[in-house]
């Protein structure tokens, strides 16, 4: 036992009125007083301090099976030859990617033109699922069961199915082989994500604070922009994120109601990968991947810091 | 109705049905066995956890025709795999490479299904296993559970409605999708999806209604499997009572 | 009754834990005693849960031991110390049934089907769950779902049970309910038992000793009765409350304080250090307020007289709490109600010290 200070404590005799049964508590008091210590966290962690190095040897050998692909995609886009057995380009050169991204490849078109489908599609599923999102969320109808079933069944039903399926009618409506067409057929697999995300939103946003802000004398309109934007808005932009991932990534689709006519990046990719320049297949797959990757990279970074400060608000 | 009748005497149809669950249904396991695996893993890792879990979804964005082009490159006969293989002095020619791609039991596709579906499985299992894996996990040590009691009794429990959720929406996934098995797989016996394009794109005009029915039965196939799947994990969420 | 010699002592020492530079728990040396409730009480977030999972296994402390009889525990894995730990979220397993949940230890000890089922629903039926076997930790109210858990650690038979703050989320009347249970159930095992808990009254009435921790320091361990009378420290008197403190030098027989001098108890002389500074405690209920207009000497020895002024009084029901000036410094006391009737405020007060009402401790370092 431990003595600190100038003033040691000796032990309390024991109590008059407790039986002696048992042991004495008479042994035991702490050691003497000195300022210090804080607080302590009360959840306990576990095993900390064995074993720390292990799991994350693994976890690298999962995330390098994992970012493999990648490699050789970069390493062909950068080549000039680059043949069976040789690991790295046997010939490395600028000239895919000068071509891709040249004039003559058409690949600033179809970009723009992915571009421009996916944020309409996004556009118009958040619309929708603004409101849907909502009213799924926060009133509880007969049916709504049934809603999110019905909401979750274009998730699943095959891209092929729905092109076929919607290519006949927007044949007749002359709606085939144009933009909105396009448009219009990816807003089938890429809404029910919107809508469904929303609903999740809207259901762990606390809602209340609507009412509390109508107190404090806010109109409607103040209520809508001052508190439930601010509320909403990071979950609501992670669903329109998938929203515009998944028009990004449609190939089906616009296959089929595109009618080759809508040329966007996943057309390009299939058809250059139809032919035998690997180099320009790789560049264009790589031109395709970075928006994607950007665009989330960019969400997570100020989703994070949007956490932080809300954190510090309370 | 005369398309229906047609395609089930149809030899490519069958073997086309097949072939679309054993590569959907093979997808959906592995995904799940692989994404669990990886979950866990994730979950014990201490150093480096912030930067390992980012890493871990970094596929999850991609287009599914990006990662198919990359299995092409990585594992076809000539491919990446194949050349470090034969750096090794394993194999001489790219012939001695195994054909994991257009061959008959769809490998590549496969592979890419699995390596996208991965992360997206072990995600929700992480995310499972952060909110309420570890206090129960805790309980169940002061009540005696060795690890892999904990794991088998308490861990895979806890994980089950959310897996098997996202699992349903896997082999929806797998056995629907068009744009892989079109750049990976072989032309026949080809998915259903695929030969519905097929049929679609003939060039006799008579095939387009056995595309629809094609494209019809693939969607019923799909919608039957995933209602009794939901049907079934609501069963078990409602067991864990959340 | 079962021997009490039979269980094995649970002895921690100088357990410390640090996280970065956080000193949760500073050289802890506590010997919990075989067959009781022991009750550690400490204001919220002293370490009082970490020490729980120390000696659950949950997590390994910084420095110090923990053994169990002659067993150290300190490296041993949580599932093979014998201890359970039962939390303040109680933890129930959402995906079994109550019975299966209080079987679940015994069947990670491969106990046979019918056998644990069996004796967890006597378990179940001992806390007064009968006929709710088959519900589930969301069919549960709070307080059945905190006997569950408790059943959970008890069909086990450990050596050490271990409570954190058990009855924290319950309504006040299932409270004492459910503190009655464990205190029977512990009392038929005589079962080592450590409960957690930051509301001091309920650690006097759970414990029969009570440890007290704060800052992460053991400050006292002793019979609650001990820890009022007595306190160790000031910090143990200011955190059991009903106590005045005010710092004094001590002379002989007598310390000096701003109030006057007080003749110092016997048993506290040791704590007197060589300068002779010391905090006086002073127990608010033993105060005394006399009529106004009495006189002649105090009936008892050693009773100190202080007259001051009555400032304000708050009305407690029988009895009422009075602020004092004595001297320049405030005392705060609570007295029978009668013994303020006929004092107005503003004017002088004569307040009685009897012996017992003095205690002194070690100082806290002036500020």
């Amino acid at each position: 036992m431990s003595a600190l200070g100038t003033r040691p404590l000796l032990p309390s005799p024991p109590g008059p009125d407790r039986p002696p049964a048992g042991a004495q508590p008479a042994r035991g008091p702490g050691s003497g007083l000195a300022s210090g210590g804080g607080a302590a966290p009360a959840r306990a962690a576990d095993t900390e301090g064995r074993r720390r190095y292990g799991p994350t040897l693994w976890a690298v050998l999962l995330l390098t099976l994992l970012l493999l692909p990648f490699l050789p995609l970069v390493l062909a886009s950068f080549s000039q030859a680059y043949f069976h057995p040789q690991l790295l380009p046997q010939t490395w050169s600028l000239r895919a990617w000068a071509l891709v991204l040249g004039p003559g490849a058409g690949t600033w078109a179809a970009l723009r033109d992915s571009v421009v489908v996916a944020v309409a599609v996004t556009g118009v599923s958040l619309l929708v699922a603004i409101p849907a999102g909502r009213v799924l969320a926060t009133r509880g109808f007969r049916g709504r069961r049934a809603v999110e079933l019905v909401l979750l069944l274009p998730v699943l039903v095959p891209g092929i199915a729905v092109a076929i399926g919607l290519h006949v009618t927007f044949l007749r409506l002359g709606l085939a082989g144009s933009l909105p067409g396009v448009v219009l057929v990816h807003l089938v697999p890429a809404t029910p994500y919107v809508v469904l995300l929303s609903a999740g939103v809207f259901a762990n946003a606390d809602l209340g604070l609507e009412a509390q802000a109508r107190t404090l004398g806010a109109s409607p309109w103040q209520v809508a922009w001052s508190v439930t934007r601010p509320l909403v808005a990071p979950g609501l932009a992670v669903a329109a994120l998938f929203g515009f991932l998944v028009s990004w990534g449609q190939y089906a689709t616009t296959l089929v109601v595109g009618g080759g006519q809508v040329v966007t990046l996943p057309m390009l990719l299939f058809a250059s990968a139809a032919g035998g320049d690997v180099a320009v297949t790789a560049a264009t797959a790589l031109v395709h991947a970075l928006p994607a990757l950007v665009l989330v990279v960019v969400m997570a970074r100020v989703l994070g810091r949007g956490a932080a400060t809300a954190k510090g608000a309370r | 109705m005369a398309a229906y009748r047609r395609l089930f005497a149809d030899p490519e149809f069958w073997p086309s049905v097949a072939l679309t669950a054993h590569v959907a249904v093979t997808s959906t396991v592995l995904s799940v066995v692989l994404g669990i695996a990886a979950a866990l893993v994730l979950h014990r890792v201490v150093i480096g956890r912030r930067t390992v879990t980012a890493l871990f979804q970094l596929n999850l964005p991609i287009p599914h025709v990006i990662g198919a082009v990359a299995v092409l490159l990585l594992l076809g006969q000539s491919g990446f795999v194949s050349r470090l293989v034969a750096s090794l002095g394993w194999t001489a020619s790219p012939a001695d490479f195994p054909a994991l791609l257009f061959d008959r039991y769809a490998l590549g596709v496969i592979i890419q299904y699995v390596w996208k579906e991965v992360p997206f499985v072990g995600v929700v299992a992480l995310a499972i296993l952060r909110d309420t894996g570890r206090d129960l996990e805790a309980a169940a040590a002061t009540l005696g559970a060795t690890a892999w009691q904990r794991f088998r009794y308490v861990t895979l429990p806890v994980l089950l409605p959310g897996v098997l959720s996202t699992a349903i929406i896997v082999f929806a996934f797998a056995f629907g999708t068009f744009e892989v098995p079109l750049l990976l797989g072989a032309s026949y016996p080809a998915v259903l999806p695929v030969l519905a394009h097929q049929r679609y794109t003939d060039v006799d005009l008579a095939s387009r209604p056995e595309a629809m029915a094609l494209a019809v039965l693939t969607t019923l196939i799909v919608v039957a499997v995933v209602l009794t799947g939901a049907a079934l994990a609501r069963r078990a969420i409602r067991q864990v009572g959340t | 009754m079962k021997d009490q010699t039979s269980h094995a002592g649970l002895h921690l020492q100088g357990v410390t834990k640090r996280y970065d530079d956080v000193v949760a728990l500073d050289d802890v040396h506590l010997d919990v005693t075989p067959g009781r409730i022991t009750a550690l009480v400490g204001p919220s977030g002293c370490g009082k849960s970490t020490l729980l999972a120390i000696v659950a296994g949950l997590t390994s402390p910084t420095g110090g031991r923990v053994h169990l009889g002659t067993r150290d525990l300190t490296d041993v894995a949580p599932e093979r110390r014998g201890v359970v730990l039962v939390f303040q979220e109680q933890r129930l397993f959402p995906f079994l049934t109550a019975v299966e949940d209080v079987a679940f230890g015994l069947r990670m000890r491969g106990v046979s089907r019918r056998e644990r089922l069996d004796r967890a629903a006597a378990m179940l039926e001992r806390v007064g769950l009968a006929g709710l076997e088959h519900r589930r930790p969301g069919e549960l109210s709070g307080g059945q779902r905190q006997r569950v858990a408790l059943a959970r650690a008890l069909v086990l038979d450990p050596e050490v049970l271990l409570l954190d703050e058990p009855l924290g989320s319950l309504d006040p009347h299932l409270r004492d309910e459910l503190r009655e249970l464990v205190v029977a159930l512990q009392r038929e095992r005589a079962l080592t038992t450590v409960v957690v808990t930051h509301d001091r009254e309920e650690a006097i009435v759970f414990g029969d000793h009570l440890a007290v921790l704060l800052d992460g320091r053991l400050h006292q361990h002793a019979t609650p009765r001990e820890v009022m009378e007595r306190p160790a420290t000031a910090a143990v008197a200011r955190f059991m409350g009903a106590t005045e403190l005010l710092p004094g030098r001590c002379d002989g027989q007598l310390v000096h304080t701003a109030i006057g001098a007080l003749p110092v108890p016997a048993a506290a002389s040791d704590r007197v250090a060589a300068d002779g500074e010391v905090d006086v405690v002073l127990r608010r209920d033993l105060l005394r307020v006399l009529p106004p207009g009495a006189s002649g000497p105090p009936a008892v020895l050693d009773t100190c007289r202080v007259v001051g002024t009555l400032v304000s009084t708050r009305y407690l029901g029988t009895r009422t709490r009075a602020e004092i000036v004595v001297e320049g410094h405030e005392l705060t006391i609570e007295t029978a109600t009668a013994d303020l009737a006929r004092h107005r405020v503003g004017s002088p007060v004569t307040v009685e010290l009897p012996a017992e009402s003095v205690w002194v401790v070690a100082p806290e370092p002036r500020r």
